[in-house]
């Protein structure tokens, strides 16, 4: 119904000249005045030092030596490299690095204006504290110690799990291993970071069906699509250069889907879009499959070798009828039938979703249904297939796979006692010791039982509000939250802001470590007990950083820190001195004048995280690649010829085993097609042979070359004896093994020799379309908490509330009781600009991106927008259900379905509708401020992993 | 007649005036380059980085 | 002889503005003059197409022709160039230009462009090459150093095309070859009299 082809007939032609000055769109109307007026504004705002500075920069000294450095741009997982060219220290020029083969040089808005993280004025500079509501400089030595006396005070007062830190996705490996090694040894799993709130019901849910949380193959490899489907992903927007991948796989004779709310600049590019009502995928997944199915066009054989529950999903899918279907998603019969038929008949097929389709109370649903739908095609584990799930920010992906999360340990070990001894080995550590550092009370495990906290999941980023905010006898942990170290991460990216700042001024303790003073630094009204460090930039740094793909590159370090700004491993080294742990926790890490030496983290990290291969990829071979980027092949990531010939791009983990043994790293996830040591594998066997019965292993499927021909467990030191493989270990590598399994076998051994054989060390087993462990076994469509179909709601029920869950109370039914359709008609969603990044204050302090971008605004149908009195270009208020307001400007556009508006959820140095500039440390406010999404956004967390709701709630708009 | 002797006298008079500063004045040209010279616009400076400029794109501008 | 021109490919172009902001940090650019931009047709429905567009260095400059000081001039490679101590700001090119490709800085604190300032196509402008003076006047010079416009170089997908006419238009012959569709040289018969 909603269905649209977009004409093939391009409108370029119809383009009347001179419209260079008058273009039409988004555009002008947020650049408005911005031409003329707003240049003179924000010019007056300059202050002079930074004209200065600029100027400064710029190759002025014909004989001094100009110095070309490779680097990873910081803003999005693509990983797109760049050449900074530097003389005199000063970073004077940016060069595109044709050579690499992610992005040959290409950037978007954000990776093209760089540069300006070389000479930004708007920084920190230097450590400060209100005094009296005032920001007042200070020295290094002083904050780490008064911060530190602070924290110790109330780790005194109440435990160590009243302090809760946020780390960051931004933040390089080796930085991010630090800050989730530094709440370890701190004694307390409350550290979280942006993948709570970006991709965390996409980890879980893949994880649970095939193995690896993790996108399966790469934006080169879409290159090799027939059939591209992208939903609730924006990529010309969020991920622009992945665009160049997919346009060409687009030329190539690719289809391209495009599912989404909104009519995206994505969706421009479409062969198809579909739209239709945010918050409803799980039908919508299910409606397409429900042709599938209809016409055999599932693929039988794969789903017999490598599926497990298939049958389990046929059944909830033959609930959704078409009639059905498009009663809750609004989309016809016709339409899901052509993309079911587009995606049966183009395969390989792949499937890109982003935060669209995770940022829901049932986004694990989502995510499971998406599974659901390319294992039904055979579309995972092959080449131009696959589950390509775009992550967010540059290093997301490496911190998930090995920073600070809430419930697992580097290389998502578990947080039980066999996770920490493993790590316990690693690091050298008496368990008992590092024992000792958490609270040993036992509280509520949310199941009926107790559980210390050493063994439970922290408190998330999601709620770490309701960790301040919540009486303390509901929670589960000692004392509420009365510290928050906010390490790289933008508090409004979070939801319920009005609730936010009311918790920030409730702590006893607020430090923000940032090279940008952030949202945190204004948005409360707190007069002492706040701390700004500076932290330094991506640039100012080496270490290295997984791209969404799994390759994982090497930075090299730019510039020095500007002003007094320090890297993380430094501030994490003295933070750990003055806390008293700095010699366990840096005990077989090189330190240098304070400096934890990154390729000593890298060596540490490659020596515990075994279970996802994050061990062959020395900091040696990553530069190896990293030089010699131009002799991989764009589409293969493979290298041909030249010294690493036969190995993938910057080894995507897993690349099992040592260094030494040179697994070339793994480009497509699960590829039977291919020797394990070529990258070859399957599917993970991570729950069990058998489950009701039934087996789980793989059957009549092995990948190439594998001594088992059939499906096998994980190996362990038992299966190695059984097999008779145990003598292909070395003496000492068997005194290693002994008794353990190969993720905890420190000497690789096991891996080696399960390799040798052709075998999987992960063993070879089904995928789960069935997941037994999740609240919803069988994705099933639930309504958000919000919903503008509340005569939906007694069909599709949310969950019951529930008592703990990571600590909290947490409440769906009890929101969803209430029915806000009428006072609250709109649904808003939000979603990225290509301008900016994350809460944005880095990119909205950058003159060359803030000039593109001038104002927050709501895209609102016109049909809504007349129904609402409100003229394109105007202010309106938007006020959400839980009583945030904002106060944005209104930009009417078909882009947006009627009955469903959109913002981008970037902006934030306005609060109601008041501007903060005043709270800024002087001169360093962002060019750009605006009210923040996510004041007006409400409650609700995904049932596995408490993402927040940030993609379907309700609003209502009015003229300001 | 003494008013056609002064126009006449006015017009040699003239005459020569404008004949005199033909020597050290430059008749406007309409449509030439008025600035300053530019060494790299030059016939032998484009014929000297064209091949370079032919590479680039190649690298550049290609799909690879 | 070379003959160097722009060419964007509105199929791939996705309005993300990189070219727009490398020309920013290429050259430093001041906030309020763009000497590229993003231009969009039929913004958020179906049909939506977008192009990037600065000075085309047209073959025959209309721009040239009605400067009253005769500030124009052309390189042997076909960029079109200015010299800004000439230019009196008169605005004149501006409605001549098919593209609006002029544009005409307030003075501000970054007062030292306040004449007329548009794309060079990184090539400078009449100082000498990589001095100080062109580099305050006019912004870098690429095309002495053998290298191509940046906002074309740092393009996301590589949309914008640039370098001599006969390469460019062979790449994009190649590529609608491969999808089919006609060609769609936007611009180029008002700037070069010509389609690829
Ligand atoms: S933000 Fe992403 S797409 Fe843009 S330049 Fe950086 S890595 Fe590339
Ligand atoms: S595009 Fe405009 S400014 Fe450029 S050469 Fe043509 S007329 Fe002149
Ligand atoms: S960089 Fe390329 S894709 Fe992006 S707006 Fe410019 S021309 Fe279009």
């Amino acid at each position: 119904m909603k269905l649209m082809k977009k004409s093939g007939a391009a409108a370029s032609s119809s383009l009347a000249p001179g419209l260079l000055g008058k273009a039409i769109g988004r555009r002008t109307f947020l650049q408005g005045t911005g031409l003329a007026v707003g240049g003179a504004a924000v010019a007056g705002l300059l202050p002079t030092s930074m004209v200065k500075k600029a100027k400064a920069a710029r190759r002025i000294d014909p004989n001094a030596e100009i110095r070309r450095v490779k680097t990873v741009c910081g803003h999005c997982s693509v990983g797109c490299s760049t050449i900074a060219e530097v003389q005199n220290g000063v970073w004077i020029g940016q060069e595109p690095a044709f050579d690499s083969p992610i992005n040959l040089g290409a950037h978007c808005a954000k990776g093209a204006a760089l540069r300006n993280h070389g000479h930004s004025a708007r920084r920190v500079k230097y450590p400060m504290k209100l005094t009296n509501g005032r920001w007042q400089r200070m020295s290094w030595e002083d904050a780490i110690n008064e911060i530190g006396d602070k924290l110790l005070q109330i780790r005194k007062d109440s435990g160590p799990d009243a302090v809760w830190f946020a780390g960051s996705s931004k933040a390089n490996n080796e930085g991010a291993y630090l800050q989730r090694k530094f709440a370890a040894f701190w004694g307390s799993n409350n550290c979280d970071h942006q993948a709570r709130i970006c991709h965390s019901t996409t980890v879980a849910g893949v994880a649970n069906t095939w193995g690896y949380g993790a996108q399966t193959n790469s934006y080169n490899d879409i290159n090799k699509s027939k059939c591209i489907v992208m939903c609730g992903s924006n990529a010309a927007e969020a991920h622009p250069v992945a665009m160049q991948m997919i346009l060409r796989g687009k030329e190539q004779g690719a289809k391209l889907i495009v599912m989404d709310p909104r009519f995206t600049r994505t969706a421009a590019h479409s062969d198809i879009f579909v739209r239709f009502r945010s918050g409803t995928d799980v039908p919508l997944i299910w409606g397409i499959l429900w042709h599938v199915f209809d016409n055999e066009w599932e693929d039988r054989e794969y789903l017999r070798q490598r599926v497990f529950g298939m049958d389990r999903v046929r059944e909830e899918v033959a609930k959704w009828t078409p009639d059905e279907v498009e009663r809750v998603t609004g989309v016809s019969r016709e339409g899901l039938y052509e993309v079911a038929k587009t995606m049966a008949e183009n395969r390989p097929g792949t499937f890109v979703w982003c935060m669209g389709g995770t940022q829901h109370t049932i986004g694990s649903n989502y995510v499971r249904a998406y599974n659901c739908l390319q294992l039904a095609l055979g579309n995972i584990g092959v080449e131009g297939g696959g589950a390509n799930i775009f992550r967010g920010h540059d290093n997301v992906q490496g911190a998930t796979d090995i920073g600070p999360n809430p419930d697992n340990l580097p290389g998502y070990y578990p947080i039980s006692e066999a996770g920490w001894q493993h790590w316990c080995r690693v690091w050298d550590v008496d368990y008992e010791w590092l024992k000792a550092r958490f609270d040993d009370n036992e509280y509520d495990d949310g199941r009926g039982g107790t559980i210390k906290p050493m063994n439970t999941g922290g408190i998330t980023v999601s709620r770490w509000i309701d960790g301040v905010l919540e009486q303390k006898e509901n929670i589960a942990q000692s004392d509420n939250i009365r510290a928050v170290m906010f390490w790289g991460h933008a508090p409004n990216s979070q939801t319920r802001g009005p609730e936010m700042k009311r918790a920030m001024e409730m702590l006893d303790l607020l430090v923000v470590i940032d090279p940008y003073p952030t949202v945190s630094a204004v948005l409360h009204d707190r007069k002492e007990n706040t701390y700004l460090l500076p932290a330094a930039t991506q640039f100012e740094q080496s270490g290295s950083v997984t791209a969404s793909n799994r390759s994982i590159q090497w930075r090299d370090q730019v510039i020095d820190p500007l002003y007094e700004h320090k890297p993380d491993g430094e501030i994490a080294y003295l933070l750990a001195s003055k806390l008293g742990f700095a010699d366990e926790m840096f005990k077989h890490i090189e330190v240098r004048d304070n400096n934890p030496v990154p390729e000593s983290v890298l060596r540490e990290i490659n020596r515990g995280a075994w279970s996802i291969g994050y061990t062959g990829q020395s900091p040696e071979r990553l530069k190896e690649h990293m030089a010699n980027q131009g002799h991989f092949d764009v589409v293969s990531l493979k290298a041909e010829g030249g010294p690493l010939d036969g190995e993938t791009y910057c080894l995507p983990w897993p690349c099992y085993g040592t260094p030494e043994i040179k697994h070339p790293g793994t480009h497509v996830l699960y590829d039977t097609s291919k020797h394990v040591m070529e990258g070859g594998g399957n599917f993970r066997a991570n729950f069990g042979t058998e489950y009701e019965g039934e087996t789980l292993l793989a059957e009549d499927s092995w990948s190439k070359g594998a001594a088992i021909e059939g499906g096998y467990p994980q190996f362990d030191s038992e299966l190695l004896k059984q097999l008779g493989w145990w003598d292909d270990l070395t003496e000492d590598e068997k005194r290693q093994a002994e008794g353990r399994s190969w993720t905890t076998d420190l000497s690789g051994g096991i891996i080696r020799v399960a390799m040798k054989h052709g075998c999987h060390p992960f063993g070879n087993a089904k995928a789960r379309a069935y997941v037994w462990n999740f609240p919803d076994p069988v994705p099933i469509h639930r309504e958000p908490l919000y919903t503008p179909r509340y005569d939906l709601v007694s069909d599709y029920p949310t969950y019951e509330d529930r008592k703990v869950f990571y600590r909290l109370p947490t409440r769906w039914k009890s929101v969803q009781a209430r029915d806000y359709s009428r006072e609250f008609p709109l649904i808003h969603t939000s979603g990225r600009l290509v301008e900016y990044e994350g809460g944005g204050e880095e990119t909205r302090s950058n003159p060359w991106l803030a000039e593109l971008k001038q104002d927050m605004f709501v895209e609102i149908n016109p049909a809504d927008a007349n129904d609402a009195g409100v003229r394109d270009g105007q202010m309106v208020w938007l006020e959400g259900p839980e009583g945030g307001r904002i106060r944005i400007k209104a930009l009417v556009t078909h882009r947006v379905g009627r009955g469903t508006v959109f913002t981008p959820f970037h902006f934030g140095g306005h609060f109601q509708g008041e501007d903060l500039l005043s709270k800024y440390p002087d001169g360093s406010a962002p060019y750009v401020r605006g009210d923040s999404t996510n004041t007006a956004t409400t409650y609700g967390y995904d049932a596995v992993t408490m993402m927040q709701e940030t993609k379907t709630t309700l609003c209502r708009v009015v003229p300001a | 007649m003494p008013n056609k002797a002064m126009l006449a006298l006015a017009a040699a008079a003239s005459l020569s005036l404008l004949t005199a500063c033909g020597s050290d004045v430059t008749i406007y040209e309409a449509g030439v380059y008025k600035g300053k010279h530019d060494e790299t616009a030059t016939e032998e400076a484009a014929q000297r980085r064209q091949d370079q400029l032919r590479d680039r794109a190649m690298t550049g501008m290609t799909d690879r | 002889m070379a003959r160097m021109k722009f060419l964007c490919d509105a199929e791939r172009c996705i309005e993300c503005q990189a070219c727009v902001t490398a020309c920013k940090n290429e050259h430093e650019v001041p906030w309020g003059v763009n000497r590229r931009r993003v231009i969009v047709m039929n913004d958020g429905r179906p049909g939506e197409k977008s192009v990037s567009v600065a000075c085309m260095h047209c073959s025959d400059a209309p721009c040239a022709a009605v400067c009253p000081v005769d500030c124009f001039y052309t390189t042997a490679d076909g960029i079109v160039l200015h010299d800004k101590d000439l230019c009196i700001g008169c605005g004149y090119c501006f409605y001549a230009c098919p593209f609006g490709a002029p544009q005409y800085p307030q003075q501000t604190a970054f007062g030292v462009r306040g004449k007329m300032d548009k794309c060079t196509f990184c090539a400078g402008g009449p100082e000498i090459a990589h001095s100080e003076e062109e580099l305050t006047k006019y912004g870098t010079n690429r095309i002495a150093e053998g290298k191509l416009p940046l906002c074309a170089e740092m393009c996301a997908t590589k949309a914008l095309l640039a370098g001599d006419g006969d390469i460019v238009a062979d790449i994009y012959r190649k590529r609608v070859m491969r999808r089919g569709g006609r060609p769609q040289t936007w611009g180029w018969q008002a700037a070069y009299g010509q389609d690829a």
